[in-house]
C-alpha cells in the first residue's frame, strides 16, 4: 500500500477523539491536555 | 458541478511488485500493477481482473465556501469508489493539497484489498478535497466539510459508502459530516461515517487499533517461525500512535523493545526500554531523544539494528534499495503504509527476510471502523474490552488465512495477503455475475 509523502519536519496536529481539541506539537501527546481523551495524528489515515 | 467518469487504462510497467512504487509511478498505476501480480497466482476469470482495474465510480465535485473575510474560494473534491461486491464502500476522506483523482482511485483499490484480507463486509473507497487545511480557520473547515458532505450525499450512506478520518481530517470532521448528512436526510444516521467522537457513536479503542493489530500480527508471525515473543528484540521506527501502542503491547507480552525513534532520532538500550515510561509531550517535549538511555541513534541507524523484529511505523518509503542490504533484522512488520519500496522488497526477499505487509499488519484501524459501524447500525455500544477481544479474533483469523496461502504456495507474505484478498473479491464477482 502506498500513501502520499509526508513531511514530518516540524509540528504535527493532533486531535482529541473526545472534545475535538487540536494541538500542534513535535511529539505525540499521550492524551488530550484539556479532557484526557485519546489523541489522533491528523497527518495519518485512520484506516 | 458533478461528474462521474471512468479511469483510463495503463499498460503495466516492467517493474517488480512490492508495497510501494517508484517516484514516477502514480498510486493507481502501482495498485494496478500489484493487482495483476496477485492475479498471476490466482485462478480467476481475466474479465473480473479487468473489471477490478477500474473504479466503479469517481465522483468529482466543486466545493465552494465562503471565507471568513466574505470572499469565496472554490475547491475540488473527489470520492473514488473502487469495488462494492462484498459490501458498502469504505475508506478515508482527506483534506490535503496533493489530493488527486488518481490518488483516490489507487488508495481506494488498496482499501478493497485491506477490507477483503480482513474478511470485512466492505469494499474500498477513498476521497478528499484538494486543500491545505492549515490555511483554513476552524469555521472554514466546517463549512468546507458540510458543503462537501452535501455534494457527495447521494453516493454515501451506511449501506452505500462509509468515509473515515484520513490525512487532514479527524473526529470533529466526521461529526460535521454526520450532522450534515443526518440533517438533510431527516434522521440521525451515525453509521454514515466512522472515526467519530464517542459521544455521537464513535467506538472505544479507535486510536490504539492500528498499533494493536501490528502487535498481534508480530506475535503470530513469531509463533509461525517457532519463536516466542518473550525475549524477542524489537526496533520501532516512529513513536507515534501505531509504534507506541504496538511497542507497549509487545512489551507487556514480554518482548524487549530496544529502540524507538521520533522525527529527531532514536534511542537504543540493548536491555530494553520501558515503553510506558517514555514521557508524553506534556511532561517533556521531544521526549524520545531526551531520554537518559545508553545510546542515541539516527533513524537510518535504527533501520539497520541487529534485532529480531523491525517495525517501520512512521512514514512510507523508508526501506529502499540503498539500505535494504544493510537491514539486519530477521523479520519486518510494516506498521506504516508503504514503508518498503518495490526494489527494497525484492532485495529483502532475496535475503529471505520476511516482510509482513501493511494491508494486514495495520488493518486494526479499518477493523475497528467495522466495529464502530456495527455499533451504530445496531444502536449499541461496546466496551473497550469487547472491542479489543473482537479485534484479537479478527486479526488472528486473517493471519491464519494469509498463513495458509503463504504455506501452500510458497509465496511472500505480501503476495499471500493479496492472494487472499483478491480471491475473496474475485469469487464474489464470479458468484454474483455481471449485471445485467
Amino acid at each position: 500500500m502506498r500513501d502520499v509523502e509526508q513531511d514530518h519536519d516540524g509540528e504535527t496536529p493532533y486531535e482529541c477523539f473526545g472534545c475535538g481539541n487540536v494541538v500542534l506539537v513535535t511529539d505525540r501527546p499521550e492524551s488530550c491536555p484539556d479532557c484526557g481523551g485519546p489523541m489522533r495524528n491528523r497527518l495519518t489515515p485512520l484506516e | 458541478m458533478t461528474s462521474e467518469t471512468a479511469t483510463e487504462r495503463v499498460e503495466p510497467p516492467e517493474t517488480p511488485s512490492g508495497s510501494s512504487g517508484t517516484g514516477s509511478e502514480s498510486a493507481v498505476e502501482t495498485a494496478r500493477r500489484q493487482l495483476r501480480h496477485a492475479a498471476e497466482h490466482v485462478d480467476i476469470d481475466p474479465d473480473v481482473v479487468e473489471r477490478l482495474e477500474h473504479p466503479t465510480k469517481v465522483q468529482e465535485v466543486t466545493v465552494p465556501i465562503e471565507r471568513d473575510d466574505g470572499t469565496v474560494d472554490v475547491f475540488t473534491g473527489y470520492r473514488a469508489q473502487h469495488d462494492s461486491v462484498r459490501g458498502p464502500y469504505k475508506g478515508g476522506l482527506r483534506f490535503h493539497p496533493d489530493v488527486t483523482r488518481d490518488e483516490c482511485v489507487g488508495l481506494g483499490m488498496w482499501m478493497t484489498w485491506k477490507c477483503a484480507v480482513m474478511d470485512l463486509p466492505f469494499g474500498g473507497a477513498k476521497g478528499g478535497v484538494a486543500v491545505d487545511p492549515k490555511a483554513l480557520s476552524a469555521a472554514e473547515r466546517e463549512r468546507l466539510t458540510r458543503r462537501f458532505a452535501e455534494e457527495i450525499r447521494g453516493i454515501i450512506g451506511p449501506t452505500k459508502d462509509i468515509p473515515a478520518p484520513d490525512m487532514g481530517t479527524g473526529p470533529r470532521t466526521m461529526a460535521w459530516l454526520m450532522d450534515a448528512y443526518s440533517m438533510q436526510e431527516g434522521e440521525t444516521i451515525p453509521g454514515v461515517v466512522t472515526g467519530k467522537p464517542p459521544i455521537v457513536g464513535g467506538s472505544e479503542g479507535r486510536e490504539e487499533a492500528p498499533g494493536r493489530s501490528v502487535a498481534i500480527v508480530t506475535r503470530e508471525v513469531l509463533d509461525c517461525y517457532d519463536r516466542n515473543v518473550t525475549g524477542t528484540t524489537v526496533a520501532m521506527q516512529g513513536y507515534g500512535s501505531v509504534a507506541a501502542n504496538a511497542a507497549r503491547l509487545l512489551d507487556d507480552w514480554g518482548a524487549t523493545v530496544v529502540a524507538v525513534s521520533d522525527v529527531n532520532g532514536g534511542i537504543y538500550d540493548p536491555d530494553g526500554l520501558d515503553t510506558r515510561a517514555i514521557p508524553s509531550h506534556d511532561e517533556e517535549p521531544e521526549a524520545v531523544t531526551r531520554r537518559d538511555v545508553p545510546e542515541t541513534l539516527t533513524n537510518a541507524e535504527l533501520l539497520e539494528l541487529d534485532v529480531d523484529v523491525l517495525v517501520p511505523a512512521a512514514v512510507g518509503n523508508v526501506l529502499t534499495a540503498d539500505n535494504a542490504a544493510d537491514v539486519s533484522a530477521d523479520l519486518i512488520v510494516e506498521g506504516a503504509n508503504g514503508p518498503t519500496t518495490s526494489a527494497a522488497a525484492e532485495i529483502l526477499a532475496d535475503r529471505d527476510v520476511p516482510i509482513v505487509p501493511d494491508i494486514l499488519a495495520n488493518a486494526g484501524g479499518v477493523t475497528v471502523s467495522y466495529f464502530e459501524w456495527l455499533q451504530d447500525i445496531n444502536r449499541r455500544s461496546w466496551s473497550l474490552e469487547r472491542v479489543n477481544d473482537e479485534l484479537e479474533t479478527e486479526m488472528v483469523a486473517a493471519w491464519n488465512d494469509v498463513r495458509a496461502e503463504h504455506d501452500a504456495r510458497g509465496v511472500t507474505w505480501r503476495d499471500a495477503a493479496y492472494i487472499v484478498a483478491l480471491s475473496r473479491v474475485a469469487e464474489a464477482h464470479e458468484v454474483r455475475g455481471l449485471w445485467p
